[in-house]
């Protein structure tokens, strides 16, 4: 009958409110994101795998170089998988516990794509924003750059550096770091320009926010959905690379293994029908991918915004 | 009482490479604001008003300092804005804020409203201790109309109008000195622009502040400001107090542009004698010379091509640039 | 027989978590030559109204009730003999002239394109008639500027080739949504002009859907306003403004500002414009009713007929309301 009155009374209960929480566009994606089937099964699977990665070698009965010689050589074939021997996976060429090998591969690999992605992400996205924001001259110098820098074969950069500074797992990830963060940098300074030219980032500039708080606290975290995206689908990228490297025998060398060096043994070794040692690490390998992919499409679906 | 702020021959022109053109090419010259001088006093409210390609929101950013003047002076209180470095500028932002016309793409969509409303006093004032910033933001939110308690909530969860009340409670926050609106209810529905409008009314008088508004839609302007400056192609055609522009403005473009806006009352309307204005816009990269607007001037003479007319004074701040005004009854029925 | 019946017309719209009714239960007409308006905010429908008519609704939305024109059922036309009746029978215009044309084709193709589909001319018999048409509309040098793409013109130049085209194939009715509203307001004068002559001259019914009502009160005969998908009221465009009967068309006559006015306070509807998927049952503006009683957001008000042509829906006796 009188709303206004409704109104003014509502507002002086309102005084008395807790504070509403809100709901930022980070928790619509999560809810959106759960939605995917796909996406919520790769998640399991991921972490899954995470588990097994990190915590599998307690459940390993052997040490992941302890060398069975019964099983090695020639009569890797009576190496098969049981569980009465404790070799869940079998053995390797060599007689090592295939299971334990496995765990570490698939750690060293998950390892690599991440750090990888980490370099990626933190670097590109901050070079690209600042180069992004900044224009101009600026701009066109820090592009040029990363494009020189695109343009250098990296796989024979990668090879290269192995080769001089010696192959160890540190060198790998410096090796893998040089080039991750270029692409994003790329993004990033893309998206950085859409961006930039939104209101609320003159609103931020005639409020007179300085340059950088304006990248960090408006800039950033308007990126933060396609850099996500685009990280989740980097690390089978890093793990693809790094498979290639260590199976061309360069990347991480004995006893440290990754999923890789396993493929590669194990394919080698395949027509003496000991397939178990090639079958786990790629399963493992190919259930990693899928998981990421799917997460990363799961991720895109989300957080693609109809422009908010 | 001099006034609070004093644009003096204000012009800003951008740089435009032509598409397809070698690198080394002169791009050409978009005269977007061409040569602008008024005075603003401590209290009032201006309006601005123009069409497409009038520079007016141009002229709201040279004066905010988003945009870089080509030439000319900003004089508010006594210094010349256009001339001082980047950082003497920015500590005068605080008294010069600006309302934006979009309300939701001027929030940036990943911060709660409490930290948007705060983020200027952060700014300037980054020793405040959090409880009083607390405090401060919910005074404002009660003040342009948010319950207070909505503070922790991102701008996608609010109404159109609800987002301009947030943009100008942004705005508030350092108790500004000068206030530049730029079509601040163009994007609102009708039943909320009223309530934008009054809100932005009362504020401009509790507050005591000088303000700027810009709009296309001169019914609303003339609601909310004292004088109001009709500007076209970059330069100001005529300036006059609100009600005397709207109901006898001299210069033709200013009658052609009143007699244009609609009345919701449908006799009036059919009743209403209505100068047509024919022809097109020109280009702001070759502004017709001498007096930008005889290309479509039902007056135009051969000398108006000559030279710019200069604002012609006629007395109680009324000014226009036209050597052969004439006042015209725009509201009158035939 | 009217031009174009409206009967019931309820659409529905399946977003993600639940339909949302944008149009409800919405009945009009029009008859030839006639100019009718349709004023309303955002949620209020209008526009979707006119879609649905068109058969233009997205994807997910569905239309039940009638759409009558000329007597045929336009709903449950199949899309054939549909297509046969856009743009000979019933033609519409947008708002924003640059999405509405196709920016990669010229202009001279895109009109022809329509003279070719419907009246089976060849391509030059086509762009003659339709630079024919482009004079009409008064676009200067027509003839040499017909082979121009559409971001070699300016806004309100676009906005005379979108009528152009609509009136290619002389349609009986055209439906206008919100044709001026992006334009600046001489080249909205200009426009608005232009339509004028265009009723007078071909005799074409003209529906207006816009929410401005400084351009409802020059140009309609008829006025509608609508509400939260629904009709609130209706009447000839002179009583619905200078005599309003519903609580929404009072409020809304009196935030409007008016440039011959010198209104101190603008008076204004409390509130928000509505959230289409959480309506009341009853009267959809009933949170923002200045004269709202208990019973309105449960009851919705039926729409009755006064004074001859006139319609309202609402609850309160209009000597209440004013």
């Amino acid at each position: 009958m009188f709303p206004e009155k409704a109104v003014a009374d509502g507002l002086v209960d309102a005084a008395h409110l807790a504070e509403v929480q809100g709901r930022s566009l980070w928790k619509d994606a999560r809810i959106r994101f759960f939605r995917n089937k796909a996406a919520v099964v790769a998640l399991v699977c991921l972490i899954a795998i995470c588990i097994f990665a990190f915590f599998g070698s307690a459940l390993a009965q052997y040490e992941r170089d302890a060398i069975d010689f019964t099983l090695s050589g020639p009569n890797a074939y009576k190496g098969a998988p049981s569980f009465e021997t404790g070799h869940y996976f079998g053995t390797d060429a060599d007689g090592r516990d295939l299971y334990a090998r496995t765990v570490q591969g698939t750690r060293i690999s998950l390892l690599v794509g991440i750090v990888g992605a980490l370099i990626a992400v933190i670097v590109g996205t901050l070079y690209g924003a600042v180069s992004g924001y900044f224009g101009g001259r600026t701009d066109g110098l820090m592009m040029r750059t990363v494009d020189i820098l695109m343009s250098v074969p990296y796989m024979f950069v990668l090879i290269l550096m192995l080769v001089i500074f010696g192959k160890s797992i540190l060198m790998l990830f410096v090796g893998i770091g040089l080039i991750s963060w270029l692409d994003m940098a790329r993004i990033a300074r893309g998206q950085t320009l859409t961006i930039k030219n939104k209101e609320f980032v003159e609103a931020a500039i005639a409020i007179g926010v300085r340059p950088m708080r304006i990248i960090l606290r408006h800039i950033v975290p308007n990126l933060a959905g396609i850099v996500v995206v685009y990280s989740t689908l980097l690390i089978p990228g890093m793990i693809i690379t790094e498979s290639f490297i260590s199976f061309l025998g360069l990347g991480v060398q004995e006893p440290n293994t990754s999923l890789g060096a396993l493929i590669s043994r194990g394919a080698s070794q395949m027509q003496y029908g000991v397939i178990w040692q090639l079958a786990f690490p790629l399963f493992f390998f190919i259930i990693t991918l899928f998981a990421f992919f799917f997460v990363g499409d799961g991720l895109r679906d989300a957080l693609d915004p109809k422009d908010r | 009482m001099s006034p609070i702020l004093s644009v003096q021959s204000l012009g800003v022109t951008f740089d435009v490479r032509p598409r397809g053109a070698w690198p080394w090419t002169a791009p050409l010259k978009l005269h977007a604001v061409g040569d602008v001088s008024f005075d603003l006093a401590a209290g009032e409210c201006l309006g601005v008003v123009g069409e497409s390609g009038s520079g007016k929101s141009t002229l709201a950013r040279a004066i905010v300092g988003t945009v870089p003047s080509s030439h000319g002076k900003i004089i508010f209180e006594g210094r010349d804005l256009a001339a001082m470095d980047v950082s003497t500028r920015r500590v005068h932002r605080k008294d010069v804020q600006m309302i934006f016309q979009d309300p939701l793409a001027a929030l940036n969509p990943r911060m709660p409203i409490g930290d948007i409303i705060a983020e200027p006093l952060i700014t300037h004032f980054p020793a405040t201790p959090r409880a009083q910033v607390k405090q401060r933001v919910g005074e404002l939110m009660e003040r342009v109309g948010l319950l207070p308690n909505l503070v922790n909530r991102y701008p996608h969860e609010f109404s159109g109008g609800q987002c301009q009340r947030i943009g100008i409670a942004r705005a508030l926050i350092l108790k500004p000195k000068l206030v530049i609106c730029d079509e601040p209810v163009s994007a609102l529905d009708v039943s909320v622009q009223a309530q934008v409008v009054n809100l932005l009314r009362e504020l401009q008088r509790d507050m005591g502040l000088s303000m700027i508004f810009i709009a296309h839609d001169l019914s609303v302007v003339k609601h909310i400001s004292d004088r109001i400056v009709v500007m076209y192609l970059g330069r100001i055609m005529e300036r006059a107090a609100s009600k005397t522009l709207t109901s006898v403005p001299e210069h033709p473009y200013s009658q052609a542009l009143i007699s244009s806006v609609p009345i919701p009352d449908p006799v009036r309307e059919k009743a209403r004698r209505r100068p047509v204005l024919e022809g097109e816009l020109p280009s702001p990269l070759s502004p017709p010379s001498g007096c930008v607007f005889r290309t479509r001037c039902p007056k135009a003479r051969p000398d108006c091509a000559a030279e710019r007319p200069p604002m012609i004074d006629l007395g109680h701040g009324h000014g226009v640039a036209c050597p052969y005004h004439a006042p015209m009854q725009v509201l009158a029925e035939t | 027989m009217s031009l174009l019946e409206i009967e019931d017309l309820t659409v529905t719209f399946q977003t993600g978590d639940q339909p949302v009714n944008a149009v409800n239960g919405v009945s009009l007409q029009i008859d030839a030559g006639e100019t009718l308006a349709i004023v309303g905010e955002s949620g209020s429908g209008k526009s979707q109204t006119a879609f649905a008519a068109m058969g233009l609704l997205a994807r997910n939305g569905a239309a039940t009730g009638m759409v009558r024109f000329d007597g045929r059922d336009l709903l449950h036309l199949p899309q054939r003999e549909l297509n046969k009746v856009r743009s000979t029978e019933i033609a519409m215009i947008f708002q924003d002239p640059m999405t509405s044309l196709n920016p990669y084709m010229r202009i001279s193709d895109q009109m022809a394109e329509v003279l070719m589909l419907h009246k089976g001319m060849s391509k030059k018999q086509a762009v003659n008639e339709a630079a024919q048409m482009l004079d009409a509309v008064r676009i200067p040098d027509a003839r040499a500027r017909i082979t121009m793409y559409p971001h070699e013109f300016s806004g309100g130049m676009r906005q005379r080739i979108m009528i152009a085209m609509a009136l290619l194939c002389r349609p009986r009715l055209l439906i206008a949504d919100e044709p001026t509203t992006a334009l600046d307001v001489t080249v909205q004068a200009q426009i608005m002009n232009l339509l004028g002559d265009i009723r007078r001259d071909f005799g074409t019914a003209i529906i207006l859907i816009t929410h401005d009502l400084g351009v409802v009160a020059g140009f309609c005969d008829r006025t509608l306003v609508m509400y939260g998908g629904q009709i609130m009221e209706e009447g000839t465009t002179e009583d619905v403004f200078a005599r309003p009967t519903h609580p929404y068309t009072v409020g809304l006559l009196s935030a409007v500002p008016r440039i011959d006015r010198d209104d101190d306070v603008l008076a204004t509807i409390s509130g928000e414009p509505p959230d289409m998927s959480n309506l009341p049952k009853g009267c959809p503006f009933s949170p923002r009713c200045a004269v709202v009683m208990p019973h309105c957001p449960g009851v919705k008000p039926p729409l009755t007929d006064f004074d001859g042509d006139r319609r309202r829906a609402c609850h309160r006796p209009i000597s209440e309301v004013a």
